[in-house]
């Protein structure tokens, strides 16, 4: 099976990879009216009905509307993306069984169809910044930098996820309850501020919370802690090395389980 | 164990293109389905363990020089789309040893790689990606592709309302316009009509000409023996006979008129 480093074999599907993505999201926005609008319809709705519960308990929050969708946007690409790639290679068993590709493709595209979803989706920022008097000139630098770490962490988790659930095809929904606590442990919706004094250490520990605190960086214009981008990229790439060397690990074994 | 890219000698007609030395593959059979992580939690690792696998093929070797073709004769279930999909790279080997000289091994089956929910057109591109083709490889030849499978007026509807001999067609083509080091064939061509099937044959020749290496799995055995330069007998998973294709084609009917008893040594 090993034809050129993984790597190299990736490179030569690369076309094949953006197909692939393409055909995910052209699938996503063609077969609905409102197409695009369709994937900015989950964010904008919890950015409004949180806004409507919660702008008065978490009122220490400045335009807590913007700080809201600044979270939710980021998220839904991460827990989109890695439960769609975990079913990735089980619905590419048809073509894994008969064509040559090599199976990293098929996750990868999976979390670039998201990753360009997202990039659109940001383009809603500055309306919503308007809309809302939040201040609307990001650091661009700084928000380049959050997104490269948050799509590798995406990547590397779902590297891992979508080659253990080739084996127990039931880690998709353990996973999925995962994701629901691990939700509610990020502050997303909420400020670190209102954490207890026994948990505030939640976000110390919590990869996500690190990501989100320069996404807010650049966007929200919240204070980056020195060291904490530095921090970011270590982890994040740390986490995608480890999904593909244990993905490709377990490459040779995938084929009497697709 | 693993299959190596091997650098092609220059002389075209005489360098080995496919070695393949004591192969065996095992695959999982699909009785004990120990699958979920909840159960491997509460039942534990030993009943993980059994799983059962067996033995899909072993102790195969075989030898291909380019431009030859070998057919491939057997049973249901003796192995041989297993054998194809290990040429193809698709398949790792268990045991044993698989070189290929090249990178491109299409294997053409029925209704391989197509999204049948995609146009004709749109799978031109993704299974010539997944070839290994890169985008301006697949557009400078898409007409050619096309023509060759007769689908002109076919090329934005669904592969789904496509026949299977359309499908077949179109696979056949577009693996086969770049002359490929290694073209694998698994009773793709049965679907296509008399006319399709004499041009596959016309493409086939002339690819053997610059050295492609074909290999056809088929239940033809006339097929295989106006086709094949040599001839293999998968039986059970291993070599029933191998070589000459008068030979192995009357041991494999030997065995089928016993009415498919034992092998003998």
């Amino acid at each position: 099976m090993q034809r050129g480093t993984s790597l190299a074999r990736l490179a030569r599907f690369s076309d094949c990879l953006w197909l692939l993505a393409a055909r995910a999201l052209s699938v996503r926005y063609r077969r609905s009216v409102l197409g695009f609008a369709w994937t900015l319809f989950y964010p904008l709705g919890t950015m409004v009905i949180l806004s409507l519960v919660f702008s008065q308990v978490f009122a220490g929050v400045g335009h807590y509307a913007f700080y809201v969708i600044t979270g939710v946007l980021p998220w839904g690409f991460f827990s989109l993306a890695s439960i769609q790639a975990a079913d990735s290679l089980l619905a590419a068993s048809p073509v894994l069984r008969k064509v040559y590709v090599p199976s990293v493709v098929f996750p990868a595209s999976v979390v670039t169809a998201n990753f360009v979803n997202l990039l659109l989706s940001l383009l809603v920022l500055p309306l919503v910044a308007l809309a809302t008097g939040a201040q609307a000139l990001p650091s661009f630098g700084l928000l380049a930098l959050a997104l490269v770490c948050l799509l590798a962490f995406t990547g590397g988790v779902s590297l891992l996820l979508a080659a253990v659930n080739l084996f127990f095809q039931d880690v998709r929904y353990f996973f999925e309850g995962i994701l629901l606590l691990w939700f509610y442990a990020t502050p997303i919706v909420y400020p670190v501020s209102v954490l207890p004094e026994h948990l505030s250490w939640l976000p110390a520990i919590n990869p996500f919370a690190w990501i989100l605190l320069l996404m807010r960086g650049a966007l929200y214009g919240s204070v980056v802690p020195v060291g904490a981008p530095l921090l970011c990229v270590a982890f994040s790439f740390s986490v995608l090395a480890i999904g593909w060397m244990l993905f490709h690990r377990l490459e040779r074994r995938f084929y009497a389980w697709l | 164990m693993a299959l190596v890219a091997t650098a092609a000698p220059a002389k075209a007609g005489q360098r080995r293109v496919v070695q393949v030395e004591e192969l065996g593959v095992r695959l999982r059979s699909e009785t004990h389905r120990v699958r979920s992580l909840r159960e491997y939690l509460l039942l534990g690792r030993r009943h993980v363990g059994r799983v059962s696998w067996f033995e899909a093929l072993s102790g195969i070797t075989v030898s291909l020089q380019a431009g030859e073709l070998l057919g491939v004769v057997g049973d249901n279930g003796a192995g041989k789309t297993t054998f194809l999909r290990v040429l193809a790279g698709i398949v790792p080997p268990s045991e044993g040893r698989v070189s290929v000289a090249g990178a491109i091994a299409p294997l053409v089956e029925m209704g391989a790689g197509f999204d049948v929910e995609l146009t004709g057109r749109e799978n031109v591109f993704l299974y010539g990606a997944m070839l290994g083709l890169d985008r301006r490889r697949v557009a400078g030849l898409f007409d050619v592709m096309v023509d060759f499978a007769g689908l002109q007026d076919s090329m934005d509807t669904a592969v789904k309302n496509y026949s299977s001999g359309m499908v077949a067609r179109l696979g056949f083509s577009v693996a086969t316009a770049v002359p490929p080091a290694l073209l694998l064939v698994d009773e793709a061509l049965a679907v296509g009509d008399a006319n399709f099937r004499l041009r596959c044959s016309d493409r086939i020749d002339r690819l053997r000409e610059q050295g492609t290496v074909v290999v056809l799995v088929s239940h033809d055995l006339e097929l295989v023996r106006s086709q094949a330069d040599t001839a293999l007998w998968l039986h059970e998973g291993r070599v029933g006979a191998v070589g000459e294709v008068g030979a192995v084609l009357a041991a494999y009917q030997a065995q089928l008129e016993r009415g498919g008893g034992e092998v003998a040594a």
